[in-house]
Formats: C-alpha cells, sequence, structure tokens
C-alpha cells in the first residue's frame, strides 16, 4: 500500500514538473495560430481555428525566409570547417612525430577557458579592418575560431584511445599520414564527430552575441538576430512573433526528438568547456 | 628510427590552418583586449594614450554601475547556481531508478536546453506580461491578487523572474549530468547498505551525496562559468533594465563598447570579467576537487 502510494506521488510530481516544462513551449505554439484579438482576449483560450495566416506574416513580410537561408549556410558552412580543421588539427597533436604537441594542445585547450566577450572589441576592430564586417564569411570564420578549442579537446581525447597497433600495421602495408587520417581515423570516429556536429549546430544556429555585433544589414540577418528585430517590427503582433519562434526552433526540435540520445551525449559533452 | 613513412612534417599542414584562424580570430583579439585596456582610446580618434591602469582604477574606485552590475551579476550567478543544481539533483534522484515513462520525462525536462535563449526569453516575457501574460491572468483568476505583479517591469523583482526562466530551461541540464554520476555509483554499495539496515535518508547522505562529488564539481563550475557571462537572457527580456536593475558585467560591456564607444573602458570590464570567471573557477575548483579527494 505505502509503495503504490509512493509511486502515485512520484508520477504526479514528474508529470506536474513536465506540465511546467511544456506550458511555455505549448503557449508559443498556440499563440502563433491565435488571432491577434484573441490573445488579448483569453490568455487560456485556444485559438478558434488553425490559422496559419501569422506563418505567412513571419515567413514574407518579415524576411524570415532571407533569415533562414543566412542561419542555414553560416551554421552548416561553419560546421563543416569546424569538424575538418579539428579532426586535421587533433590527428597531429596526438602523432608521436609531432614537435610542440603538447605547447599547441595547451594553446587550443586554453581558448576553451576564455569567455568569448572577451577580445570583442578588437575583434571587431580587426573585422572592420579586412571588410569582414557585415558579411557571411566573417560570421563563419568567427564560428569556426570560436568552436575549434573545444572541438579538438573533445576529438584529439578520442583519437588518444585509438589503439597504436592499428595505425602501425597500416604503416607496414605502406600507408602515409594522410592515409591513416583519411582510411583509419576518421572512419573510426563517427561518435566523435557527431558529439561535435551536435554541439555547435545546437551553439551556432541560436547564436545571437555575434550577428548581434557583427551584421547590420537586414539581408544578412541570422534568425535570432532576425526574431530580434520582430519585437520593434511587429509591435503587438504576438501571432507572427510567435510564428516565427516557432519556425526557428523547429528543426531543432524535430532533430532533437530523433536524435535524442546523441543530442544530450552531444551537449553534456559540452560540460566540459567552460 | 623513424617508423613513419615519408615526410616528418606533414603535422604542420593538418595543424596550421585550425591555428591559424583560431590564433587570427580569437587568440590575438584576446591579447589586444588586454592592451587597449591600458589605453583611452575611443576607439575611432587617430590618438591612443597609454594610461596605464587608469581605466580599472576607475571602475573599481568610483564608478556605482560598475558596482551595481557587479553585484547584479553575483548575486544571479549565486543564485542560479544553487537553484538549478538543487532542481537538477532532486529531478536526477528521482529519475535515477528505472521505471517506466522514463526516457520520455528526460526528453521532456532535457528539452528547454536546446532552444535558444532568445526563444526562451520570447515566451517566458509573454507569460510575464503584467496585463495579459498567463501567470498575471491566473493569479487574477483564483484571487491571488497580491501576486499579480509586473514581473519583468519591477525594479524589485526584474532579476529575480529572469534567474527563474534560466533555471527553468537549464535544469534539465544538471539533471543529465547528475543522472551520469548516479549511474557511476556502484550498486553494492547501497546493497551492502541495506543488509546494515541504513534508511533512506542515511543512504543518501552517506553514500550518494559524497560518491556524487565529481558530479557537483562539474555542474557548479558549469552554472557558474555560463551565468557569470549571461547575455542573452538579460538582454532580450529587460535589456538591463527597468532603470539599471538588471543590468549585468555582460550587458554593461556591451553597453560601453557598442553603444558608447568606449574602448579603453570596454576593453577593461571584459578583462575584469575574464578575470572573475578565471578566479571564480579555480576557487571553486580547488575547494570541490579537495571535497572529491577527502572522501
Amino acid at each position: 500500500m505505502k509503495k503504490v502510494l509512493f509511486k502515485i506521488i512520484k508520477y504526479a510530481v514528474l508529470i506536474l514538473f513536465a506540465v511546467f516544462i511544456v506550458y511555455p513551449v505549448f503557449v508559443v505554439v498556440m499563440s502563433s495560430f491565435k488571432t491577434t484579438a484573441e490573445i488579448y482576449q483569453d490568455t487560456f483560450g485556444l485559438p478558434s481555428k488553425l490559422n496559419f495566416s501569422s506563418y505567412v506574416t513571419a515567413w514574407v513580410n518579415g524576411n524570415l525566409s532571407t533569415y533562414y537561408v543566412n542561419s542555414v549556410i553560416i551554421t552548416f558552412v561553419s560546421i563543416f570547417f569546424v569538424v575538418v580543421l579539428a579532426s586535421f588539427a587533433s590527428f597531429a597533436i596526438t602523432r608521436e612525430d609531432c614537435m610542440f604537441k603538447k605547447v599547441l594542445y595547451g594553446a587550443f585547450v586554453a581558448g576553451i577557458s576564455i569567455p568569448y566577450q572577451v577580445g570583442i572589441l578588437p575583434l571587431y576592430l580587426q573585422m572592420s579592418k579586412l571588410n569582414l564586417v557585415n558579411n557571411r564569411l566573417g560570421l563563419i570564420l568567427i564560428y569556426v575560431a570560436f568552436g575549434l578549442p573545444f572541438s579538438v579537446f573533445v576529438m584529439s581525447g578520442f583519437f588518444r584511445t585509438i589503439p597504436k597497433d592499428i595505425e602501425e600495421s597500416a604503416i607496414i602495408d605502406g600507408c602515409n599520414n594522410y592515409q591513416i587520417y583519411a582510411k583509419i581515423v576518421v572512419p573510426l570516429s563517427p561518435t566523435v564527430i557527431t558529439t561535435v556536429v551536435i554541439f555547435e549546430l545546437v551553439t551556432i544556429w541560436n547564436d545571437m552575441f555575434f550577428p548581434l555585433i557583427f551584421i547590420s544589414s537586414k539581408d544578412l540577418r541570422t534568425i535570432p538576430i532576425g526574431l530580434l528585430s520582430f519585437k520593434g517590427e511587429f509591435i503587438s503582433n504576438y501571432p507572427a512573433m510567435f510564428a516565427g519562434v516557432v519556425i526557428a526552433s523547429l528543426p531543432l526540435i524535430i532533430a532533437y526528438l530523433l536524435l535524442q540520445k546523441q543530442f544530450i551525449e552531444g551537449l553534456t559533452a559540452g560540460a566540459v568547456k567552460g | 628510427m623513424n617508423k613513419y613513412s615519408g615526410d616528418r612534417v606533414y603535422w604542420i599542414i593538418f595543424i596550421a590552418p585550425a591555428l591559424l584562424i583560431v590564433s587570427l580570430f580569437f587568440i590575438i583579439p584576446v591579447i589586444g583586449g588586454f592592451i587597449y585596456s591600458l589605453t583611452d582610446w575611443n576607439g575611432l580618434d587617430k590618438t591612443i594614450n597609454f594610461i596605464g591602469l587608469e581605466n580599472y582604477k576607475n571602475l573599481i574606485l568610483n564608478n556605482k554601475r560598475f558596482y551595481s552590475a557587479l553585484t547584479h551579476t553575483l548575486i544571479f550567478s549565486f543564485s542560479i547556481t544553487i537553484l538549478q543544481n538543487c532542481f537538477g539533483l532532486i529531478l536526477a534522484l528521482v529519475m535515477d531508478k528505472n521505471f517506466k515513462g522514463r526516457n520520455f520525462f528526460r526528453a521532456v525536462y532535457y528539452l528547454p536546453s536546446v532552444l535558444s535563449a532568445l526563444v526562451v526569453s520570447y515566451a517566458w516575457s509573454f507569460i510575464l506580461n503584467p496585463t495579459m501574460g498567463a501567470l498575471n491572468v491566473l493569479f487574477k483568476k483564483i484571487g491571488l491578487n497580491f501576486l499579480v505583479q509586473d514581473w519583468l517591469g519591477d525594479a524589485k523583482l526584474a532579476l529575480f523572474s529572469i534567474i527563474f526562466v534560466v533555471v527553468w530551461q537549464y535544469a534539465g541540464y544538471s539533471m543529465v549530468i547528475y543522472i551520469a554520476g548516479l549511474q557511476n555509483i556502484p550498486l553494492e554499495m547501497y546493497e551492502a547498505s541495506s543488509i546494515d539496515g541504513v534508511n533512506a535518508w542515511q543512504k543518501f547522505r552517506y553514500i550518494t551525496f559524497p560518491l556524487l562529488a565529481p558530479a557537483f564539481t562539474i555542474n557548479i563550475l558549469l552554472t557558474m562559468i555560463s551565468t557569470l557571462k549571461t547575455f542573452d537572457h538579460i538582454f532580450v527580456m529587460t535589456k538591463g533594465g527597468p532603470g539599471y536593475a538588471t543590468e549585468v558585467i555582460s550587458t554593461l560591456l556591451y553597453r560601453e563598447s557598442f553603444t558608447n564607444n568606449n574602448m579603453g573602458y570596454g576593453s577593461a570590464i571584459s578583462v575584469i570579467l575574464f578575470a572573475l570567471i578565471t578566479s571564480v573557477s579555480l576557487i571553486t575548483l580547488k575547494y570541490l576537487r579537495r571535497r572529491e579527494t577527502a572522501i
């Protein structure tokens, strides 16, 4: 009897907390389907019908289609270069004949503990000298630079666990260093690559800070910064704003629901990142 | 003997691109930040004077706004660290044992961690809206009128409302780390204690809590570091206001640097933020590690 009661209480607590977590998400989705009048009249009411017009407003009038393209390009190109360059660097750092490997490793890992705000002003000046302010390439270079320390840390940690025998037999078979990288190390690393990809995906897709500083023209905005401007453009048009929020979050939520285990592992590996 | 065939300097080719990008766009600007903090440059003029520690002296000796930002940052960081870890730990303890629906609940609790700070801040700004927000409407309906407040617009409440939102978003994140920690505790420990007739509280106090030390270290450190530099939530929900009631170091840094064009000053603030984060993490790490080894 006591056990059953305990079980009921436990589930009640779990469900209550789940409601507490889901409710804000639910409010956003419902509000995106309401009309502005419905929002002001009844906060708790459901929309009278599934009204997609706010999605059209956000996508077309709100320019979200442009922001989407920018976010997709910037996120994926940055992730690609982070993964490629981090795996190159980690491969070198974990090889025995790499000189200064401790120094190089230290240089990358030191970056993990430095908050991104510290060099922001000199970075801005430098970027404007190089004509990289208000420029997609500029933002990509920044994301790659800030993504590398953590990725090198995670990847070199994994590369060290690859047994040396495998490499040695490859050398006997006549593989050179480039072939060892491409044919042995990379094919053994899908897990660690997934970790880096997911971590960078969530970080870059959601980042607001760098585009806030480095992007000024409307055509180059990424989604977060585009949504930030919604507040001014759609004053009190909450449905359009929330439709934008839904469109912005949907890809990550879907990816999360499909790859839950990898997401939790990938982001928790980020736990070591300061 | 060189057991590797071919060139020995292949590693330069492998490491150069990453090193170049990190140096150019990360390390050099950080060093630049330290140097600029010693000057009076406004970021535009041709003249730049070396003024030593003048910027720091001004900040530390006679800048009320810096002090209030520092105080808010510490309150913010401290409260979130405590609350998020309490909730994360409680959730982890409930979720530790296998039961029906465990993965479902874990997925739900973790969900907000995947969302952007901006999205979360928008959703909660709406719920906390003084007139039409769900929270106040609910309080009015059930007759708790004294709880109807301007959650983000009242200088006394705004900081705590933001603290609440951040804890809401990341409690699930701490939970996952604690669950991993709990699963590292050998089951035999509990079994042995059951034979000795130890009760649930004693089990927690003498087995779970001490053996969870590594998870504590990482979780506390992580929450502290990320909250000391929080920018997004505050910038979206209150922009540091009302007045300066929710101004923290990172929003002050942003304002001084990019709105007031105060290059040397902004750099000095960023260096102080860096020093604050580094010293707080080192002290905490030292204390918590000692606790880990003591056990």
